[in-house]
This record gives C-alpha cells, structure tokens and sequence, in this order.
C-alpha cells in the first residue's frame, strides 16, 4: 500500500525529500554526503560498459581503485567548497579555487597510482601508460572529471537551494522592517493612550503624539536597510518612551551604551524584537513591575555585542511560541547579514533572575 | 436598569478611559476594572457564584503578563454561555478573531482607539439583546479591589473613602485598605460618582464621616465606623474644597443652627 502510493507520486516524495533535507542543515550535510556517495561511483560505472563491450571480464580492483579516487576527490572538494563559502569568496574565486584543488587531487592521485603500479606491481597503471608526463596529464583530466560530477551532484543543488533561501531570507528581513513599522498592535494600543490621555494629561498626550511621529517617520519614510547603532537606540529609546508610558509604574528602561559603537551599522531596527519580547514576555510579567537594560559594547577584535537583559520570570514553555517568531527573525537577519560571522544566544542567569538576549556581529562588516 | 460592567483592560490609560465613558454613556455602571486575565478571572467566577452579577465584560484581547497573545479571548471561550456569564464585548486593535469570537457569542467590537459614540452603540446593542438575570434586581452592586494576588469584594455602601496613588488607586474601608486598578479621576466619574471630593487625592463617603475637625485654616475629616478592626482614618479637606465639604455634610443633618 505504501509502496504503491510512492510510485505513484514518485517526483512529489523525491522533491519533498531534497527540499527537506535541504531545510536543515545536518539534513543538508547528509544529503550531501549521499551525493557524493553516488557520484564517486560514476567513473567506475562508466568503465563498466567499455570493459564489457571489449568482451574481457571487469577489472574490478581496477574500478574499485577508480571509486577511492574518486571518493577522496570528492571529499577534498566539498571540504574546500565548504570552506570557500565559510570565507564568503565571490563565486570566481571558488570557482578558481575548486578547479586548483581538483587539479591538485587529481595529478596527487594519478601519481600515488603510477607509484603503486611501478613499486608494487599493482595492475592501476597499464604498462604502456606508466609515464610521469601521462600520469599528470590523466590525473589532471581525473580532477576536471570530479570537479564537473561534484559540481553536479552538490555545488548546483545547494546553489539551487541557497538562492531559494536567500530570497526567502531577503523577504523574512522585508517583513521584520515591515512588522517593526507599522505593528498594528502597538501603533493602535499607543492611539488608544493618547485618546485616554488627551482629557487627564493633555501635555503628556502631546508628547506622546510626537515620540509616536519620530517612530513612524524613521520606520516609514526610511528606506536604507542599514542605519548606525546609534540611530537604532535613539529609536528604541522612543519606542521604550511610549512603553514606559502605557505601562507607567510597571516598566523601566536603562541604557548603558558604549560610544565607541555609535557608528557602527547594523541592519535596520535588528533589535527590536529583542526589546518588544524583553518587556512583554519578561519585565510586564512581574507582579512588582520590571526593568529593561539595553547595553552595547565595542570588543577588541571589533566586535560588537548588543545585550538586551530584563529581571521577568524567565523563558517559560509555553509563551516561546508568541516570542519565537521575533527571535527567529533575528536569527534569520544576522544570517543573511554576516553570514557565520554573528551570532545570537538567549540565555537565562538563575542567580540574578535575568534573561538576557546576546548579539554578537562584527564591526563595520555587513555586507 | 444600568448595565454592572467589569473592564478587563492592561493598560492604565485605555483602563480608565473606558470607565469614565462607559459611566457617561448613562447606560452603564462600572462594577470594577482589572488588569489581568487572573483577577478578570477571580472576579467573574464570584460574578457567576453569585448568580450573575456582572452584565457586561469588555475585554481586550491582548492582556500583558498573559503566556498567550491572546488571553483575553480564551477568558471568553472558558466563560461563555455558562448560566450566570455576563454579556462579552472585545475591546482591541482589529478584528483578528472576529469569526472565532462571533462563534463563542461575543456580543460586540469596540475597536481601538476608542469614540463615545462606537461606546454607546455598543452599549445599546447589549442592552438590547441582555436576558436579564435573576440575580439581577436582587444583588448590590459590588466594587473589586485588590491585595497583592488576593481580590476583595467590597459594598459600595462599607466604603470610606478613595485615596488617589500613583498609577492607581486605595479603598479605604474597615476591612483595611486595598488597590484599585483605576485613577482617582476615573473613579470619581464612575464607581465612586456618589461620592464627595474633599481633596485632590482623596474621595470621601459622607456617611462614614464621623468628625468635622478645624485648625484654624487646616480642615481634617474623620471618616470611618468607629468600630471594628480599622477604627477611623483622617483625611485632609483642601482650603478651596473646605467650605464645600462643610455645606454638604451639614445639608442632611439637623441639630446645629448653621453659622
């Protein structure tokens, strides 16, 4: 039953497969090493036809010697790729890259093959063939050989893939400036303040009105992607002054901001959902009233690293789900911005009863 | 009949807010306001142990310090329908659950900010689709306060006096002093509108006023039952308000030949 369901939609469960093993990054891995499994295999294949058609019996060291090659090739290239895009190299230089290490495998090969064969007697190298000129010459053709059948089997798909994920990634960012814009719930729960206010505390509804239009005005009418850090606080110290106001008595900020990060560019309002989870999922949920500290700081070897700490009762099972969604983007964010070069930790420190959010990027450094 | 209406709001502003409108639409009294979906809870299971003496809950759907995005809306779902439950109004930024809440019997939106207007067709719309309880005619309308996790039921009549703080509000009564999670200005345009204001921070119930005290130009009110746990409290009458307090609590009595 099962297996007739499966051929009967065979394209649906092979692309359901790829694009899930492709989600994932251990999946992405495995996958990958399958790949290279099955291409490894593709030289010896290929000599299966030839040797047959010549009407003499396989030479089966022979293609299992082919195969180890094959599968050492392979293996050096997908390490070398890994690490081409691990240093984010434009795609010639990888590209230049992979071909020399190829290349390189491929003579190394050839000519532990030729020394097996000459040394030992092993049958790797015809006789006729056991020239250091023809060795190098085969070895190098091995290497384009495995650099076009590793470009197929690995290289395209996970350029397919990355491309699909950094599209997906560039509308996720989209969505994140979008969201921090016009929050519906935050800009009508700031309105609905200052209606209340308008008859008690006329002053303090003007002022509101006008943090309120510094808020939409940078969020609206902005359009760079990035903005120094220090822009981004003066944001987010507008939008702790509304909060501070609808919540009065129940929250506080601090701010303890190195100045030498002023000046730094980070992507647009990168840590907003930080302070948004910090008040509503940390500082609101104590009975007493809660406090937000937003601190920064310039490391040596120009790092920067952002920490937005709160003293609410910490991370509990279920409100992950409401507060996922504004992490993740963050996650996503430091992802398309600094490639492996950031990175973001939730952390809980049960002595001091604080959750702190931790961003760590390099200075100056997003492409 | 008015409609006994519990505010069910986190934030103070919109809080009193709501109250004051929902008094001055003279179709309503508010009965209490509370910030979070626990004490919205406490007070509607008393409301439903008493027979229904609440009639309206307007409740925002978004409740900080709730696990859940959507708190107010699972208050309606546990107490809707259930014989006793008050009439449900959603207070919120739109109408994200407007299906759902329809289904579970929610009566009205009152989308955020709020008019005067959209409030008194609200109000109109419950009044005209409210079942009236049996409870209804019988139960004096009682405020809640709060201490500390604890809600207290309190009988408009046992009140002494309100005391203004600083995002909230004191009642002050024999049993003690407790919150409540309105302004002084909004009580005194709604639960408290009976009674007498005798200074800035304070609203005072003349029944409970027991001594009339000057001091040369400072004036001080002795409020309390003179009895019980908490015998009395003193209140400050301000120099503008002095004249005013006296006349009104002279204007019942007998016995003194006005001065």
């Amino acid at each position: 039953m099962v297996g007739g369901t499966r051929r009967s939609r065979p394209q649906g469960v092979c692309f359901g497969a790829m694009h899930a093993a492709l989600v994932s990054h251990a999946g992405a891995r495995r996958w990958r090493m399958a790949a290279i499994l099955l291409a490894s295999l593709v030289p010896a294949a290929l000599e299966l036809p030839r040797a047959l058609g010549h009407g003499s019996r396989p030479d089966v060291p022979g293609m299992l010697a082919t195969t180890a090659g094959g599968l050492v090739l392979l293996a050096t290239l997908s390490v070398a790729f890994e690490l081409a895009l691990k240093h984010r190299l434009t795609a010639a230089r990888c590209f230049a890259v992979t071909c020399v290490v190829a290349i390189a495998v491929g003579i190394t090969e050839s000519l532990v093959a030729l020394g097996l064969s000459a040394g030992f007697g092993l049958p790797l190298f015809e006789p006729a063939h056991r020239s250091i000129v023809v060795a190098v010459r085969m070895g190098a053709a091995n290497g384009v050989l495995g650099l076009g059948l590793f470009a197929m089997a690995v290289a395209l798909p996970f350029a397919a893939s990355g491309a699909r994920e950094a599209e997906r990634l560039r509308s996720v960012a989209e969505l994140a400036r979008l969201r921090a814009n016009l929050q519906p719930h935050f800009l009508f729960n700031t309105l609905s303040t200052v209606s209340a206010l308008v008859g008690e505390e006329p002053g303090e509804a003007r002022r509101l009105i006008a943090t309120l239009g510094d808020l939409l005005r940078d969020s609206l009418v902005e359009t760079e992607e990035r903005q120094t850090l220090g822009a981004e606080i003066a944001w987010l110290q507008s939008y702790a002054d509304i909060l501070e106001t609808r919540h009065r008595g129940s929250i506080s900020f601090r701010w303890e901001i190195d100045e030498a990060t002023r000046d730094v560019l980070v992507p647009r309002l990168l840590l907003q959902p930080l302070v948004e989870n910090a008040v509503k999922h940390g500082a609101l949920r104590r009975l007493e009233g809660g406090e937000v500290a937003i601190r920064t700081r310039l490391d040596p070897g120009a790092r920067v690293t952002c920490v937005v700490e709160d003293n609410g009762p910490g991370p509990q099972e279920s409100k992950r789900r409401s507060g996922a969604l504004g992490l993740d983007l963050v996650t996503r964010r430091l992802a398309l911005e600094y490639g492996g070069a950031a990175t973001f930790r939730l952390e809980r420190d049960r002595d001091e009863g604080r959750t702190r959010s931790v961003v760590d990027f390099p200075a100056g450094e997003a492409s | 009949m008015k409609l006994r209406t519990l505010v069910i709001e986190d934030e103070w502003a919109t809080r009193n807010h709501l109250a004051q409108m929902l008094q001055a639409s003279g179709a309503a009294d508010v009965v209490g306001a509370v910030a979070s979906a626990e004490s919205a809870r406490q007070v509607l299971d008393t409301a439903l142990a008493d027979g229904g003496s609440i009639d309206l809950a307007l409740v925002d759907v978004q409740l900080v310090g709730s696990p859940r995005d959507d708190e107010g809306l699972d208050l309606v779902r546990d107490y809707a329908g259930r014989s006793g439950a008050p009439a449900f109004v959603l207070a919120t930024a739109f109408r994200e659950h407007a299906i759902e809440a329809f289904d579970l019997g929610v009566v009205d939106y009152l989308l955020k900010p709020f008019s005067e207007e959209r409030v008194d067709r609200c109000l109109a719309r419950v009044g005209s689709k409210r079942v009236p309880s049996p409870a209804a005619t019988t139960s004096p309308t009682r405020l809640v306060a709060r201490r500390k996790r604890a809600l207290v039921f309190i009988r408009l009549d046992d009140v002494w006096a309100f005391e203004s703080a600083e995002r909230l509000a004191y009642v002050h009564t024999a049993r003690g002093r407790f919150e409540i999670d309105l302004s002084l200005t909004a009580i005194e345009a709604s639960i408290g509108r009976a009674l007498m204001r005798a200074h800035r921070s304070w609203l005072v119930n003349a029944d409970h006023v027991l001594e009339l005290e000057g001091y040369g130009s400072e004036t001080e009110l002795l409020v309390g039952s003179g009895a019980g746990e908490r015998e009395a409290i003193r209140i400050p009458v301000s120099r503008d308000r002095a004249q005013a307090v006296r006349d009104a609590l002279l204007a019942h009595t007998t016995g003194l030949r006005p001065r």
